[in-house]
């Protein structure tokens, strides 16, 4: 135990306190699941076209929904496109978007968070002026009009959202960097003559990292939301493909069935819906356990 | 005395059930949802469905089509239709004449005269605002569709043009043609030929009567017509309130000269979602919405309800561009026939064009799009059209298809395979399901086939059909008035709307079309529009996709609607309309 | 604790006052430029569009679709970027916003009328949310751990999880589909059928229903806008409350573990009293801070309510506008954003300032 590295005894610790809360055992099973459904999507639910398997599937045109039956074990949506492949390609989009979005957004937010805070002067005050440009249009306005300008569809929504998303993390290192800057570890390194971007790298940012870790994860979830909306408001993925939020908007002039059946079309909007909601939940779910876990004011009692 | 108290009581307990089944819902009042809205209620700059609903309520014109006709007229403002017999129109077909109805009131006082009829033509001619209706009447009043040309500049002596063309005579408006112009009874009808009182138009910014100062009135900013938001007409209903994108409140005109409408006041409301539009009609609230096509099953399983089905003169097709514009055009690959996109100019080639006619299954299109509830046209000259034949379709049959391809540019395209995008205009159902229907049966007759399909928004859609982008496109127009030369037109003449985005060049058929609008005689009409209609069948133009049937689902206290295959779904003659 | 730094404060007030105002000038200096900023920002986003895409916002049918040329001549849709940047921004300083398609009318004319109706349903959320998220915080926050703890922040968690726009449809369905109740909109149709005719005897002083049926003594009009409101508060409120929530439970939490509430309770002192009076009202300040966000979100939050909802607000607006592309308006409500997010912000420094005077030093 005495020869283990601090840090990693420090992560030792963190894990047993995010997995010592239920919450977080709940979260990482329900993304586990996600994980497994999309990268055995081939094999789950075999695609049609080869040249692209977002395209789901369908069996002539009708507008109207159809139950789960044997051939669609969870029923078809309007235009008869089975909703079991759609939720199953759709896993793979939503992580795309997640993934995207939030790699994208951190990559490009610590980076220019890490020297506006390590150089400070004018390059700080340069990157935090844009910042506070870009900061005060709230995100779905602003990604809107990106994506309006740019034309429809979910590629131009992941490319407005990674647009958008940068700008927290640039704030959040920023502060954090602020802090460590001046401490003694890094002004000790400093001295021995070691390169800036090895200090930054070495030194500030595993320090400095975990509130962008958590509003990653968080963002994992909201920006599928978002996206998701998008689609609903009608800027996203065409019909037919695999996307949570386009089959939602899909089902929701179905939302209410015929006066004496009104739950008739449940399937259309429960199935796709309720994948986004545990989607979602599931990262909440691990960003309120690191938010917990890694918060010094929470840490320890 | 006995006799006479149950009597009395028995009278009383029928009333009251008379009084029970007759209670319905806000009886003098008449709801309705729809989703579209209004940009103008400026008869000159109008120029959509919604808008056309409210002013043709708030306004009136000279004659309107008599209940369900499309061709036959009855007077409104005029006392009489005009027809060669009575001398109202001359033999040469270029002089019109309206007697002036008497007695009629504008909404904010005043009498008509003949005098507002003239001022009316002419300042919505000069007016002629881009985008907007008024080409109709210039092209048959001027013979020229607009009062500027291609730059933007006006055309010298447009204006005194317009002066000469309608004149007031004692009680009648005479009109001159300068060509004979068989559509110009149903352009009479529509609202960019309303009435508007002179006076008070020119009290709020309109045209001051003098041809001189033309110009300054002419083609205002969208928004900046004068009367974009107020009316004065002669109509039965005057605009009450008007929230734009949330409500629009008719209140019955009390000094109308007609008979008095039912209904006092009508509300249209702008209701976007469908959900929400279902329930307002299931709950009473809305006595009538606009349904879609995808949704009439669901409505017709409503119960307490009146439903209409009504065929609409429109017509919607799949078009091949014979010269895409290949700069930087993902839509056609690579732009050369070499199993990674087209060549620009690949449906030039007949045989692919039949290929893709082939291709379509007319019969599964109809049943899972529509219900059934569609008419498929076989030209552009739909039914309901004068001078509509049906002429013969290339029926579903892969077979075939997959022989024309093999024989299509020389035998190249089966062997070497294509790539290609077809895209339609976002959110249209219809559309869409025909794109991915001709895609995945042509990707099923050769593996070396591949059509992908995309949207976009419609008015993104239309400036890349402009601009060449699209090898196929989907398409619709709807009728301005009820001539075939509103259709054949656009859709088969090199200079038409659609026909120049297809680039299409035959003389021959730029002359039939030429031929067709000339002419006065409806037999020698009736065989050019045949000819037409044959050629758009051997030439395989395109695709004839749809000619939609609206279903109306109104409440079944509402009565009094009249179908008419030229008022879309919109549409509502309101003073028709009373609850019961 | 903080609360001892009042006195010094009142002391130094008057040094106080001027390094305030020269925060203020700073801050108010730093929004014009954030306003210019964001102005070039987003009409170079939606310069990106090509001038006969902008061109065709003005037509609705392939028969107008021949007079694009045209209007791009116009209205010199082709001009240089900075031709055309200062062409709007002259018409912006006359007050002129342009023309929005969406609502028929010119765009700062809509704005104040579409304003109200998102101001409204804030006014009633905000409290809600703000009230209701410190009590669900402290209470996870005093019972850390236990099942309290867990079931709340799950709760608050789900439904932050909640896309607004699929909540909001599924409510839609019960009350309205089912019982028939809380119909979509802002009124009645009877109602706003009476104000129309009634211009005189309804005066509309604020523009949101609930209040002027209070100011002109109708309390049915105040009571049918509330009915109204329920469906869109409920919506929003479940779905933002855990963002007021959280902050509050980890302040609570940090409060808790400080000394004098650890010694307080040691010795003896009512931990009720503890917890409510002491830790709880320090725990408070890091929501006024939420408090701004939440005021910066509500514009956010409202486009999905208000177009499920069918509320003609501002959110409505922009959706709206996003799918038809009505530039002007798209300009206008970025604008607006920015305007209130940056005021917002200045007020919540300055009101930290004030309370905490060390903040100004940084």
């Amino acid at each position: 135990m005495k020869s283990q590295h601090p840090r990693l005894r420090e992560l030792k610790f963190t894990l047993y306190r995010i997995f010592r809360n239920p919450s977080a055992v709940i979260g990482f099973l329900l993304i586990l699941f996600f994980l497994a459904v999309a990268v055995f999507a081939p094999y789950i639910a075999p695609p049609k076209y080869a040249h692209n398997p977002y395209l789901m599937p369908h069996k002539g045109f009708s507008p109207t929904p159809k139950p789960p039956s044997k051939t669609h074990i969870l029923g078809t949506a309007s235009g008869q496109y089975d909703i079991f492949y759609g939720v199953v390609w759709g896993t793979r989009t939503a992580f795309k978007i997640g993934l995207f979005v939030v790699g994208f957004a951190a990559l490009v937010g610590i980076a220019l968070g890490a020297i506006a805070g390590y150089y400070g002067g004018t390059v700080d005050e340069v990157l935090m002026r844009i910042t506070d440009i870009m900061w005060a249009v709230p995100t779905l306005v602003l990604a809107m009009t990106i994506v309006v300008a740019f034309g429809r569809g979910l590629d131009k929504i992941m490319i407005a959202l990674a647009l958008v998303g940068w700008r927290w993390y640039v704030r959040v290192i920023r502060s954090e960097i602020l802090t460590l800057r001046d401490q003694d570890f890094v002004q000790a390194a400093k001295i021995m003559g070691v390169s800036d971007t090895k200090i930054i790298l070495r030194h500030i940012l595993p320090n400095a990292i975990y509130p962008a870790l958590i509003m990653a994860s968080m963002d994992m979830g909201s920006m599928v939301i978002t996206a998701s909306f998008m689609s609903f408001v009608g800027l996203g993925a065409p019909k037919g493909y695999a996307d949570w939020g386009q089959m939602v908007a899909l089902a929701r002039n179905y939302i209410v069935g015929p006066p004496d059946d009104p739950l008739k079309f449940w399937y259309t909007i429960v199935i796709p819906g309720g994948c986004i909601v545990l989607f979602v939940l599931g990262w909440n779910l691990i960003g309120d356990a690191l938010r917990d876990a890694f918060d010094p004011k929470l840490r320890r009692r | 005395m006995k006799g006479l108290v149950s009597f009395l009581s028995c009278l009383a307990l029928i009333l009251g059930a008379v009084g029970a089944e007759a209670e319905v819902k806000n009886p003098d009042t008449f709801v309705m949802a729809d989703y579209r809205t209004v940009q103008t209620i400026d008869p000159a700059a109008s120029y959509d469905v919604a808008g056309s609903m409210r002013i043709w309520n708030m306004y009136e014109t000279l004659i309107f089509f008599d209940g369900s006709s499309t061709e036959k007229f009855v007077p409104l403002l005029a006392a009489e239709v005009p027809t060669v017999a009575n001398g109202g129109i001359s033999a040469d077909g270029k002089t019109y004449i309206f007697k002036i109805r008497k007695g009629v009131k504008f909404h904010v006082g005043g009498k008509l005269t003949p005098e507002d009829v003239v001022y009316s033509f002419k300042r919505h001619m000069i007016l002629d605002q881009d985008g907007g209706p008024m080409w109709m009447l210039l092209e048959a009043l001027t013979g020229k569709g607009s009062t500027r040309d291609k730059d933007g500049k006006i055309i010298p002596a447009v204006f005194d043009t317009i002066d000469r063309a309608v004149e007031a005579k004692g009680d009648t408006v005479v009109f001159h043609l300068p060509k004979p112009y068989p559509p110009l009874m149903s352009i009479l009808c529509y609202t960019a030929a309303s009435v508007v009182g002179k006076e008070w138009s020119i009290a709020n910014g309109c045209w001051d009567g003098n041809i001189q100062n033309a110009a300054k009135y002419n083609n205002p900013a969208p928004g900046h017509e004068p009367l974009q938001k107020i009316e004065n007409g002669t109509g039965p209903y005057q605009l009450k309130q008007w929230e734009p994108a949330k409500q629009f409140i008719f209140e019955r005109f009390e000094g109308y000269w007609g008979p008095r409408p039912k209904i006092k006041t009508a509300i249209v409301k702008y209701v976007k979602e469908w959900s929400t539009r279902k329930l307002m009609l299931q709950n009473g609230d809305a006595d009538r919405v606009v349904v879609d096509t995808p949704y009439v099953p669901e409505v017709k399983a409503m119960k307490g309800l009146n439903i209409y089905e009504v065929p609409q003169l429109g017509f919607t097709a799949g078009m091949f561009c014979r010269k895409i514009n290949p700069a930087g055009n993902p839509n056609i690959g690579s732009g050369k026939l070499d199993g990674n996109g087209i060549p620009a100019d690949f449906f030039t080639d007949i045989n692919v064009r039949k290929a893709f006619l082939h291709a379509f299954d007319r019969e599964t299109y109809q049943q899972d799009v529509f219900h059934g509830l569609v008419i498929m046209p076989t030209s552009p000259n739909v039914e309901g059209l004068p001078y509509h034949k049906a002429v013969p379709v290339y029926a579903f049959d892969l077979k075939k298809a997959a022989e024309y391809m093999k024989k299509a540019w020389g035998g190249q395209v089966w062997e070497k395979g294509f790539k290609m995008i077809i895209t339609h205009n976002t959110g249209n159902e219809m559309r869409e399901a025909a794109a991915v229907m001709l895609a995945e049966n042509i990707m099923s007759l050769n593996p070396k086939f591949r059509i992908d399909v995309r949207n976009v928004e419609w008015k993104d859609y239309v400036v890349k059909i402009r601009d060449f982008q699209y090898p196929m496109f989907l398409s619709g127009w709807g009728a301005d008035y009820a001539d075939p030369h509103n259709f054949v037109y656009p859709f088969m003449h090199s200079n038409g709307y659609y026909g120049k985005f297809m680039a299409l060049q035959s003389d021959k058929i730029d002359a039939l079309c030429d031929a067709g609008i000339e002419n006065v005689d409806p037999n020698k009409r009736a065989q050019l529009y045949s000819q037409l209609q044959n050629i758009w069948h051997a030439d395989a133009i395109g695709i004839p996709l749809y000619q939609q049937i609206v279903v109306r689902a109104y409440r079944d206290y509402v009565h009094g609607f009249v179908p008419n295959a030229m008022f879309t779904d919109d549409n509502e003659i309101i003073k028709r309309i009373y609850k019961k | 604790m903080r609360f001892n730094g009042l006195s010094r404060h009142n002391r130094l007030n008057r040094l106080n006052l001027v390094i305030m105002l020269a925060y203020i000038t700073r801050r108010s200096l730093l929004l014009i430029l954030v306003l210019f900023g964001v102005s070039v920002l987003i009409f170079g986003i939606l310069m990106t569009f090509s001038p006969e895409r902008r061109a065709a916002t003005f037509v609705s049918s392939p028969q107008q679709a021949k007079d694009i040329p045209r209007i791009i001549k116009q209205f010199g849709l082709d001009d240089p970027f900075y031709v055309q940047y200062i062409r709007w921004i002259k018409e912006v300083f006359k007050g002129n916003l342009g023309w929005s398609l969406v609502a028929s009318r010119p765009v700062s004319e809509a704005f104040w009328n579409y304003f109200p109706v998102t101001l409204e349903m804030n006014l009633f959320a905000a409290p809600i949310v703000i009230i209701f998220g410190i009590w669900l915080g402290t209470l996870s926050g005093i019972h850390r751990d236990t099942w309290i703890d867990h079931s709340t922040r799950i709760l608050a968690i789900v439904g932050w999880s909640l896309p607004t726009f699929l909540f909001a449809l599924v409510l839609l369905m019960i009350f309205y589909g089912y019982f028939q109740i809380f119909s979509p909109g802002v009124l009645s149709d009877h109602l706003s059928m009476f104000i129309l005719d009634n211009p005189d005897s309804f005066k509309a002083y604020t523009g949101l229903y609930t209040l002027d049926g209070i100011l002109n003594g109708r309390l049915d009009i105040t009571l049918n806008a509330l009915s109204h409101l329920v469906l869109p508060v409920l919506t929003y409120v479940i779905v933002v409350v855990a963002l007021n929530m959280r902050v509050m439970r980890s302040g609570m939490i940090e409060e808790l573990s400080k000394e004098y509430v650890i010694t307080a309770i040691a010795k003896g002192a009512d931990k009720h009293t503890i917890h409510i009076k002491h830790a709880r009202r320090n725990a408070l300040l890091p929501v006024i801070t939420v408090a701004g966000q939440l005021v910066a979100y509500s514009m956010e939050g409202s486009v999905a309510v208000e177009v499920v909802y069918n509320r003609h607000g501002i959110g409505w607006w922009l959706a709206e506008s996003a799918v038809q592309l009505d530039i002007p308006v798209l300009m206008c409500i970025c604008l607006f954003m920015a305007v209130i997010f940056v005021i917002t912000n200045l007020t919540l420094d300055i009101l930290y300032a004030y309370i905490d005077p060390r903040i100004r030093l940084n």
